[in-house]
């Protein structure tokens, strides 16, 4: 029996036969409200694997400075001495910390890959509900998570920020002159807007 | 240029009305051809059912060289050079050369809007975080100094924070934008899966071109905002 795609067309039915595995078909409303569901919550964990990827590429980024510094302890006045602590000292212990970087990456891109192609080949089932239901989900997974990733890039560039600002004040210039421009201003002149610009618009 | 509220929603309905153009325009152009073929289908499937079974194989055979005389075979699933496709929809089906040209074009004409789509998300994205920054920071303190999340009120600052990202206007676009982005994509990677060399190549050429016309921008948006705001 030849690999034939079982439609070359969107077409609305309740009847879907053989749907992802051989002998997987689902009849009637309930059937395809059930696929729809589910379809629907991969799509919506797809997007949260990638607002994942982007806080795990914002923490990667992270001035070393701002280790340890919470939103609740933003404020708190941490000299540079303790912030210094916090920085791994040796050259082994900084490879660790790539390492499980790297590793988790790996595994977030591992599962963002394949609920990605799962969702490929849902769709290509040329269902009409499905579609529908692979669009709501990533609408409403946007919804949630584009605003998760947007608090979670002001926090660090806040982070940064506060950094620079001690230090440029202790450096001479005031305060008023270093933030006189926005965030994204500063966060960009001091290089670590670059890295998570083109994450945010996925 | 200032991105005013009204050259965004300016924005907006440009690629909202080109998007409806470019399916009109597929709608309309293969309106007249569909239809004449789905009235000889069904003509010819009523003659066999009235005569009967045993003829069943000749008139399906004679059903197919009447009306699909050029094409024939169904999807065949890898890279071959023919016209005639079913482009996405049952109504959308390209039967002669005229027909794939007019497809070629339409989903070159998509594939270029969806990189567009992309940047200008991405535009509206940086827009909207350097207006939503300054709003919430200005609201919540009163000094030029604190320019982090204070301590003191974290909790009302940080409500501020969420409330103005998830509720405001341009977070809704954003995600209707997002779904559009969506969609496009996989009807481009079903178009894609049509194995039509033809298509194949105005899919790829579209989105090239589409990278060259709107792509340097990605560069550039970061560099201007900084200057000018």
């Amino acid at each position: 029996m030849e690999a034939k795609p079982m439609s070359e067309y969107f077409y609305f039915s309740t009847t879907v036969k053989n749907f992802m595995f051989e002998d997987l078909s689902f009849h009637g409303s309930a059937g395809v409200v059930c696929v729809c569901l589910i379809i629907f919550s991969f799509t919506v964990l797809l997007e949260g694997t990638k607002s994942l990827i982007f806080y795990l590429r914002l923490r990667q980024n992270q001035n070393p400075l701002t280790y340890g510094k919470t939103e609740t302890s933003i404020q708190t006045e941490r000299s540079p001495l303790f912030s210094a602590l916090m920085i791994p000292s040796s050259v082994s212990e900084i490879k660790q910390k790539r390492l499980k970087f790297h590793i988790g990456g790996y595994l977030l891109h591992s599962v963002d890959l394949l609920l990605g192609y799962l969702l490929m080949l849902a769709v290509m089932s040329y269902d009409a509900y499905i579609l529908i239901a692979v669009i709501l989900g990533s609408g409403v997974g946007y919804f949630v998570f584009g605003a998760i990733n947007t608090r979670n890039q002001i926090k660090f560039q806040a982070l940064q920020m506060s950094v620079y600002d001690r230090y440029d004040s202790q450096a001479g210039l005031t305060n008023s002159d270093a933030s006189t421009n926005d965030a994204s201003t500063n966060g960009s002149r001091y290089g670590s807007n670059g890295n998570t610009c083109d994450k945010t618009a996925r | 240029m200032i991105y005013t509220r009204q050259i965004r929603i300016a924005y907006m309905a440009i690629i909202v009305t080109v998007v409806a153009m470019v399916f009109a325009y597929i709608l309309m152009a293969f309106q007249n051809t569909t239809s004449a073929t789905t009235m000889n289908h069904m003509d010819h499937g009523h003659m066999d059912m009235g005569n009967g079974g045993t003829d069943g194989h000749n008139h399906v055979g004679m059903d197919m060289n009447n009306t699909d005389r050029t094409c024939a075979g169904g999807m065949l699933m890898f890279f071959h050079t023919g016209k005639c496709e079913f482009i996405l929809f049952e109504t959308l089906r390209t039967k002669d050369v005229g027909g794939l040209v007019g497809a070629c074009v339409a989903i070159f004409a998509l594939a270029i809007i969806y990189e567009g789509l992309k940047v200008f998300r991405e535009m509206l994205l940086q827009k909207a975080m350097l207006t939503g920054n300054k709003y919430a920071i200005s609201n919540g303190s009163s000094s030029q100094d604190t320019m982090v999340i204070s301590n003191k009120n974290v909790g009302f600052q940080h409500d501020v924070y969420i409330r103005l990202h998830m509720m405001t206007c341009s977070h809704f676009v954003q995600t209707v934008l997002h779904m559009v982005q969506v969609f496009i994509s996989y009807c481009l990677m079903l178009v894609f899966m049509t194995y039509n060399v033809w298509l194949c190549l105005s899919v790829i050429l579209g989105a090239g071109i589409g990278y060259f016309l709107f792509g340097w921008r990605k560069a550039i948006v970061v560099d201007i905002n900084e200057h000018c705001h």
